[in-house]
């Protein structure tokens, strides 16, 4: 389980980009995030993960309550899918790649061969084991990039616009591949059609605070909440003159 | 395709080859790198008008891309960026030492001619022993290699940004140059003028992308430490291997061969 109370976050310049954000989110659930730009969104997941320390306010991931000490006990918890997966994909080959999170939690290669096996295969991916990772498409350095933290295990995977430069037909195999990560997922997106496709639950930020959260369907149909947020009505549910 | 583009894909083209499965893909690493220093160590010690005494080493190149399957193009085309510079060098020599140094055929050869053989059989040796070694060894295994021989781990990790890095610098010069280029269809580089905000820019990008690089690296448990793929073995046989090819150097070094082949011929 996922719960964050009275979350403020500040950055050095004196921009308080979070102020009292709480939620919780259940073991198993899929919850979207969404918001205008500046809203909060990146922000927060960089929080989760510790990469910014929160100004007041608490994070606890399965019990274990966030801590400068216990950072890198929390991000075996908590993985974070970059929106950029160039940023996610530094080493010399996707093998490389996958294996860089394992290898610094120490697990021996023999393991980490039949795990990477192992995605690979669930992922549909074999073939790219050996590929350098900057010659692979866009839709393929996504799923490499999901692969790397997939592979890790973590009890909560947080998902930065995982739907950003995807053509639609790899946008449709990456929610099916989402759908099918029986991990707590949270994902933070401006693609309103797939949050409302794929998560149970939506989250809505505006200036640094939760502004509304329930059932996918209730807040995305809802055009009013929506346009007060900064957001509009996802695609699939506006009404197209031709 | 950019110029940029393609350099970052010749440097992945060579480490794609090190994925092959030969017998020296297969072995240790360190040996490698050890084998890969002695032989340099050898051909370097070489005087700089002792010519006939390098030709035998032509042999090492030769021998290790036969039994690595490795293709001679992409280690030509490599070996042909560094021979400029040589040529620039061993040619001056050619004009300021014209003292004779023997005669072949009827032909006087200076001393100026000599090392300029000397200086270009040593830099295609060098070069291509190198690529050799990296053509058949990942980075992250050299990386190791360089740990196992007590190299301290700061310099190591640094050789491991910098290599990693490099790709992500020239995307960022692609991404910029592309942009700058569209918008000035009529020049046919960066103006002298544009430079300076161009390359304050590029740091400015490349910390920002560094900084992001850095963040996924934490996220995955990164803590500073070098990560690498566990070694493979290094065995007695490994380092008798390795025994018996420094001993052949060292016969080859001081037992000029060309010349006991040229009596044996003339007789």
């Amino acid at each position: 389980m996922l719960k964050i109370d009275n979350l403020s976050v500040k950055y050095q310049d004196g921009n308080q980009v979070l102020r009292g954000l709480s939620l919780s989110i259940e073991n198993g659930e899929t919850v979207g995030l969404i918001g205008a730009n500046g809203a909060g969104k990146s922000t927060l997941l960089m929080t989760l993960v510790g990469i910014l320390l929160p100004l007041e306010g608490t994070i606890e991931i399965d019990g274990l309550l966030q801590d400068k000490k216990n950072l890198r006990e929390l991000r075996e918890r908590i993985g974070v899918v970059f929106q950029n997966p160039d940023d996610q994909l530094f080493m010399s080959s996707v093998y490389d790649d996958i294996a860089f999170g394992l290898r610094n939690y120490g697990m021996s290669e023999e393991n980490i061969k039949h795990k990477i096996d192992y995605i690979m295969k669930e992922l549909g991916v074999e073939k790219l084991q050996n590929m350098s990772s900057h010659k692979l498409s866009g839709g393929e350095k996504r799923i490499i990039a999901i692969a790397t933290i997939l592979v890790m295990e973590p009890s909560v995977i947080v998902f930065d616009e995982p739907s950003s430069f995807l053509d639609p037909k790899t946008r449709r195999r990456l929610i099916h591949l989402l759908r099918n990560v029986p991990m707590t997922k949270l994902i933070a997106t401006h693609d309103l059609d797939m949050a409302l496709e794929l998560c149970d639950r939506v989250i809505v930020l505006k200036d640094g605070q939760v502004y509304a959260q329930g059932n996918a369907k209730d807040i995305l149909t809802n055009q009013k909440l929506l346009e007060e947020a900064g957001l509009e009505l996802p695609f699939c549910l506006q009404r197209i003159e031709l | 395709m950019s110029e940029i583009k393609k350099s970052i894909n010749r440097i992945s083209n060579l480490e794609e080859l090190t994925y092959r499965d030969t017998v020296i893909h297969r072995l240790p690493p360190v040996i490698k790198l050890l084998m890969t220093v002695i032989f340099l160590v050898t051909v370097i010690s070489f005087g700089s008008e002792q010519v006939s005494g390098l030709f035998p080493f032509l042999l090492y190149p030769v021998l290790l891309m036969t039994v690595a399957e490795i293709p001679m193009r992409p280690l030509l085309t490599r070996l042909l960026i560094a021979l400029p510079f040589t040529l620039f060098a061993g040619l001056s020599n050619m004009f300021f030492s014209k003292e004779a140094a023997m005669m072949l055929g009827g032909i006087i050869i200076t001393k100026g001619m000599l090392v300029f053989v000397s200086i270009l059989i040593k830099t295609i040796l060098s070069v291509m022993s190198v690529l050799i070694l990296v053509s058949t060894t990942s980075m992250n295994d050299l990386l190791y290699a360089m740990l196992y021989l007590h190299i301290p781990t700061i310099i190591v990790l640094q050789i491991m940004m910098t290599f990693r890095y490099l790709s992500v610098l020239a995307g960022e010069i692609s991404v910029m140059y592309h942009a700058y280029i569209l918008r000035a269809p009529r020049e046919k580089g960066i103006k002298l003028i544009d430079m300076g905000p161009f390359l304050g820019q590029l740091i400015i990008r490349s910390f920002d992308r560094a900084d992001r690089i850095y963040h996924a690296m934490k996220c995955r448990g990164f803590e500073g430490g070098v990560i690498f793929s566990e070694h493979k073995k290094v065995r007695t046989t490994h380092w008798l291997g390795l025994m018996i090819v420094s001993v052949v150097l060292l016969i080859l070094r001081f037992v000029n061969l060309s010349e006991l082949i040229g009596q044996l011929v003339i007789g």
